[in-house]
C-alpha cells in the first residue's frame, strides 16, 4: 500500500506535485460526479483517456499508479458476472442446471462492463490523488478551508498507521496458524468463533498503539495553540484555477446531459 | 540551581490502593546523565516529562520542578521546550510519512515561524545523523534510524533534557549503538539526560549517576561503581559481566580497588588475576 | 551435544526464499539441526533470521530448495498440521491472546491440533506447572503482568506438544531474575528432549543455553558451530556488527587460552590466591 503514496522523489519528476491539494480533489469530485451521472460509454471512456492523458503529461510513473487496479479487479469481475446472469433482457443462452435455469445475457454483460468502467475511474482518479499529493499538504490545505487541524490530521494519521494495523494483523494471522488455527475452518461450530482470535488481539493492538500515540502527539505539544504554524506552503496558481475550472464544467455539462437525458 | 529537582513524589494510580511512587527526592545536575532502575521507572519519567499530571491520570503529590518551572504550574506545551521524552517504541513516535514532517511536527504544534523551523530542522538532524534524509519516509528507515529520528523530533523543540524509556528495546545491535553514541555526542553538548535502559554495557559508562526504586521508594542514588556494589544482591539488575565477575571474586581474590564497568576497566583490573606473573 | 545418530529435526537444502516484492531474504541455507540440540539464531535485523525460522513451521515455503521438519517436508502441509510438530512462540504475547480464561488460553492451540479432552486436562497442568502459572487457570489473561503473558504464550504453544520450540526473542523487557528463570525452564525442556530453536540479539543470553549457534548475514549463515568457536571469529563477526558476550570479549583480550562464554565460568576456573597466580 505504501508504494502507491505520493514520495518525495516525485516531486523533482512531476510538476503535477505542485499542484494544489483542493486541485485535486476538485478533479477528483469531478470525476466522481461523471462517474455516478453516467455510463454512457463514450463520457466515460473519453474521461478515461483524460485521467491517462493527465498522468502522461504529469509524468506520473504508470506502474505505481496503475498497479492498485489490480487489486480492484476481483471486484469488477463479480460485477460483470451478476449482471451477466441477472439481467432478464438481451439472452443468448440458457440450460437447466439441478432444476434452476441459468441464463447468460448479453445486454447484462455489457452493463457489467460499464459498471465495471465506472469503478476503474473512480480507482483511477483516487490512486492518482493520492500520488500527486503530500499528505501535509493537503492537511494544511483543509486548515486553510478552517477545517480544525485535529480533523484535517487524522488524514495524515489513518494513511501512517492503516499499513502498519495491516502488517499487525498479518503477525496475528501466523500466530494463530502456529496454534493449528486453520483460517479455513470446516467446522461449523467453529467457524462462528473464526474471527475472535483475530480480531480481539488486533482491537486490543489498536487501542493500546492509539494511546501510546495520543501520549506521544501530547509530549510534542499537540493541540497547544490554535494558531500553529506549518513548515509546508500550498499555493494557488493560474493552472490550478485552470485545472479546477476545466473539471467543474465538465462535471456540471455532464451531470446536466444525465438529468435532461440526451446521454 | 539544579536543572532538575523532584520532591517528595509521590503518586498513586486510579484504583490502586498503594502509591507507585512514594515521597521519592533528588536533584539532577546540568548535563548529567542519570540512570533509572526499578519497577516504577516509567512512572517515574512520565512524572519527570509532566505528562503526569497533566496526561495520565492518578493523584500525585509532591513537586517536580524542570528548569525552575514547577510542571504543575504550567500546561504541558510549555514544558515541551524544557524536557523532552523519546519513547520506546519509534514506531508510534513517528507519525507523519516523512522524516522531514516528523521533526518539524513539535515546533509547527508550538507556532514556530517557518525560517527557524529550516533551521532547527537541519540542526537536529545534523545532531542525530540523519542529514539529507529529509524526504525519507519513515517506514524506508532502519530501527536504529527510526529511533534516532524520534530523538531529533523531540531535540527539535530544544529541551535541555532529554528522558529515555528503554530506547533501544526494540533495536537490533547495530541501531543499539547507534543510538548509544547518539546519546554519548548529545552529553558531550551539555544535554541532560534520564534513561531507562536494561543493556549494562552501554549504561555503565554513560551514566553519571545510577538510581533505584524499590517498591516507589529511593533507595539508592550513586555513582556506578557503588551502585553496583551496593545493588549487588539485587537479582532483578543486570550487571556488566566485568563488574558481575569483579563482585563475585572480590572476597576470594581479595580485591580492594576500583570496580570495573566498562571492558577496558575489567581487562586491567581482573586481567592479572588470570594470568601468570610476569617477571 | 547430541550424537550424530540423533533423528534429524530440521534438515534444509539450499533453501532460498524471496518475498513477493523481489527482495531476496534467504540465499541459499543448508542446515541439519538433529533432534535434541539447542541452537540459537543471531544477527541483525535483515539478516535473514527470522524469516529462516518461519520456515521451521511452515509459515513460509521456500521459493527454491527444501524444507523438512522432522522428515516431512513443509511444502507438502499447511502450517495449521505442522503446528503439531514445530511449535512457534512470538515475540509479543498480544498477538495471540484472546480468551477470557488461561485455562482456554492454553487449550485452543491443542483443541485445534485435535488432541483429545483428557490428554488437553494433563497437558495443562504439565505446561502451567512448567511455566509457573499454577494457580491462574481461571484468570483472565489482561490481567496478567507482561511476564505472565508471555509465559503464557509458551505455555499454550507447548501445549500442543511440539518436539521443536522456536522462540522469537522471548526475553523482551525482562529483568535478570525473570530471564534466569526462563533459560531453566528452556534448559529443562532442553532435557526432556526438545529441539530449542532461540532466535536473539541477546548473545549473554544465547551463551548461556544455547549449545549451538548460527550466524545470519545478508541471506546466509555466516558462521554455524559451538558458541565457544563462534565467539572466537571476532573479525567476522564485526562484519556482521556482532560483537561477543563482554566477558568473551575480556578472555580474547586478556589472551586466555580457553574463552569464557559465562560469568559463571570465569568464576568456576578461578583458582588464585590473587594477582599473579596462573590459572586455567
Amino acid at each position: 500500500m505504501a508504494r502507491f503514496l505520493y514520495t518525495f522523489a516525485l516531486e523533482d519528476r512531476s510538476w503535477a506535485t505542485h499542484l494544489h491539494p483542493m486541485t485535486m480533489a476538485t478533479l477528483a469530485l469531478s470525476v466522481a460526479i461523471i462517474a455516478f451521472s453516467t455510463l454512457h460509454l463514450g463520457v466515460m471512456g473519453a474521461t478515461l483517456a483524460a485521467l491517462l492523458l493527465f498522468m502522461a503529461v504529469g509524468r506520473l510513473p504508470t506502474r505505481s499508479t496503475l498497479a492498485p487496479l489490480v487489486l480492484i479487479l476481483p471486484l469488477c469481475f463479480f460485477i460483470t458476472l451478476i449482471q451477466t446472469l441477472a439481467r432478464p433482457e438481451g439472452i443468448v443462452a440458457s440450460w437447466s442446471v439441478a432444476g434452476r435455469e441459468i441464463t447468460i445475457s448479453a445486454v447484462g454483460f455489457i452493463l457489467g462492463l460499464r459498471i465495471t468502467l465506472r469503478v476503474v475511474l473512480l480507482a483511477v482518479v483516487l490512486t492518482i490523488f493520492f500520488t500527486v499529493v503530500h499528505p501535509a499538504k493537503f492537511t494544511k490545505a483543509l486548515c486553510d478551508l478552517r477545517v480544525p487541524f485535529k480533523y484535517a490530521y487524522s488524514f495524515t494519521l489513518a494513511l501512517r498507521f492503516l499499513p502498519l494495523m495491516l502488517e499487525e494483523l498479518a503477525t496475528i494471522k501466523n500466530a494463530q496458524q502456529s496454534r493449528g488455527y486453520d483460517i479455513d475452518q470446516r467446522n461449523p461450530f467453529l467457524r462462528v468463533f473464526r474471527i475472535f482470535p483475530l480480531m480481539v488481539p488486533l482491537v486490543l493492538i489498536a487501542l493500546r498503539r492509539a494511546s501510546t500515540i495520543a501520549l506521544a502527539l501530547d509530549l510534542r505539544a499537540f493541540g497547544a495553540r490554535p494558531d500553529r504554524t506549518f513548515f509546508v506552503d500550498v499555493k494557488r496558481g493560474p493552472l490550478d484555477l485552470g485545472l479546477r475550472a476545466v473539471g467543474l464544467s465538465a462535471a456540471a455539462v455532464v451531470l446536466i446531459a444525465a438529468i435532461a437525458g440526451w446521454i | 540551581m539544579p536543572i532538575l529537582s523532584v520532591r517528595d513524589l509521590t503518586f498513586t494510580y486510579p484504583g490502586l490502593t498503594e502509591p507507585t511512587l512514594a515521597g521519592v527526592s533528588f536533584d539532577v545536575e546540568r548535563g548529567e546523565c542519570l540512570a533509572i532502575f526499578g519497577a516504577a521507572k516509567s512512572t517515574l519519567c512520565l512524572c519527570l516529562a509532566g505528562a503526569i499530571p497533566h496526561l495520565i491520570s492518578g493523584r500525585m503529590e509532591g513537586e517536580v520542578i524542570v528548569d525552575g518551572v514547577s510542571t504543575r504550574a504550567v500546561r504541558l506545551p510549555e514544558l515541551a521546550t524544557k524536557v523532552g521524552m523519546v519513547l520506546q517504541d519509534p514506531e508510534n513516535t513517528l507519525f507523519n510519512l516523512t522524516l522531514e514532517g516528523d521533526v518539524v511536527f513539535g515546533m509547527e504544534n508550538l507556532g514556530t515561524p517557518r525560517e527557524e523551523m529550516t533551521a532547527r530542522l537541519e540542526e537536529a538532524l545534523a545532531l542525530v545523523g540523519l542529514s539529507g534524509l529529509h524526504g525519507r519516509m519513515s517506514q524506508e528507515l532502519s530501527g536504529g534510524q527510526k529511533q534516532r529520528a524520534s530523538v531529533a523530533a523531540v531535540l527539535a523543540m530544544r529541551p535541555s533534557i532529554l528522558i529515555l524509556d528503554e530506547p533501544t528495546r526494540e533495536l537490533d545491535p547495530l541501531g543499539t549503538e547507534e543510538v548509544f553514541d547518539l546519546l554519548a555526542s548529545l552529553k558531550e553538548r551539555g544535554t541532560t539526560i534520564v534513561i531507562v535502559e536494561n543493556d549494562p554495557d552501554h549504561v555503565a559508562p554513560l551514566a553519571d549517576r545510577m538510581l533505584l526504586l524499590r517498591e516507589g521508594r529511593l533507595a539508592v542514588l550513586v555513582p556506578p561503581r557503588e551502585f553496583y556494589a551496593a545493588v549487588r544482591d539485587d537479582p532483578k539488575i543486570r550487571f556488566p559481566q566485568v563488574t558481575d565477575l569483579y563482585l563475585a571474586l572480590q572476597q576470594r581474590a581479595g580485591l580492594e580497588g576500583q570496580i570495573p564497568i566498562t571492558l577496558e576497566e575489567g581487562i586491567a583490573i581482573l586481567g592479572p588475576l588470570y594470568q601468570p606473573a610476569r617477571h | 551435544m547430541v550424537p550424530s545418530t540423533s533423528p534429524l529435526a530440521i534438515e534444509a537444502v539450499d533453501l532460498r526464499f524471496a518475498y513477493p516484492s523481489g527482495v531476496e531474504a534467504l540465499r541459499g541455507v543448508n542446515l541439519t539441526i538433529r533432534a535434541g540440540e539447542f541452537v540459537g539464531v543471531i544477527g541483525q535485523n535483515g539478516s535473514g533470521k527470522t524469516t529462516l525460522v518461519k520456515h521451521f513451521n511452515g509459515l513460509l515455503k521456500p521459493t527454491r530448495g527444501v524444507l523438512k521438519v522432522l522428515g516431512v517436508d513443509t511444502r507438502t502441509q499447511g502450517v495449521a498440521k505442522l503446528a503439531k510438530l514445530a511449535g512457534y512462540v512470538f515475540q509479543n504475547p498480544d498477538h495471540q491472546i484472546f480468551c477470557n480464561t488461561v485455562r482456554e488460553e492454553i487449550a485452543f492451540g491443542p483443541r485445534n491440533t485435535g488432541m483429545p479432552a483428557s490428554e488437553i486436562e494433563s497437558s495443562l497442568r504439565h505446561v502451567m506447572e512448567l511455566l509457573d502459572l499454577q494457580g491462574l487457570e481461571e484468570r483472565h489473561p489482561f490481567r496478567l503482568s507482561r511476564g505472565e503473558r508471555q509465559r503464557l504464550a509458551i505455555a499454550s504453544i507447548l501445549a500442543m506438544r511440539p518436539r521443536i520450540l522456536i522462540l522469537d526473542e522471548p526475553t523482551g523487557g525482562q529483568d535478570r531474575q525473570q530471564v534466569s528463570r526462563l533459560i531453566a525452564t528452556l534448559r529443562q525442556l532442553n532435557v526432556e528432549g526438545h529441539t530449542i530453536v532461540l532466535v536473539t540479539h541477546d548473545l549473554e543470553l544465547l551463551a548461556e543455553c544455547a549449545d549451538r549457534a548460527l550466524v545470519m548475514f545478508q541471506g546466509k549463515i555466516l558462521l554455524d558451530g559451538t558458541p565457544h568457536d563462534v565467539f572466537r571469529e571476532v573479525d567476522t563477526l564485526r562484519r556482521t556488527a556482532l560483537a561477543p558476550p563482554q566477558i568473551t570479549r575480556w578472555s580474547l583480550a586478556v589472551g586466555l587460552p580457553r574463552l569464557f562464554l559465562t560469568v559463571a565460568e570465569a568464576v568456576g576456573a578461578y583458582h588464585g590466591e590473587g594477582p599473579g597466580s596462573g590459572t586455567q
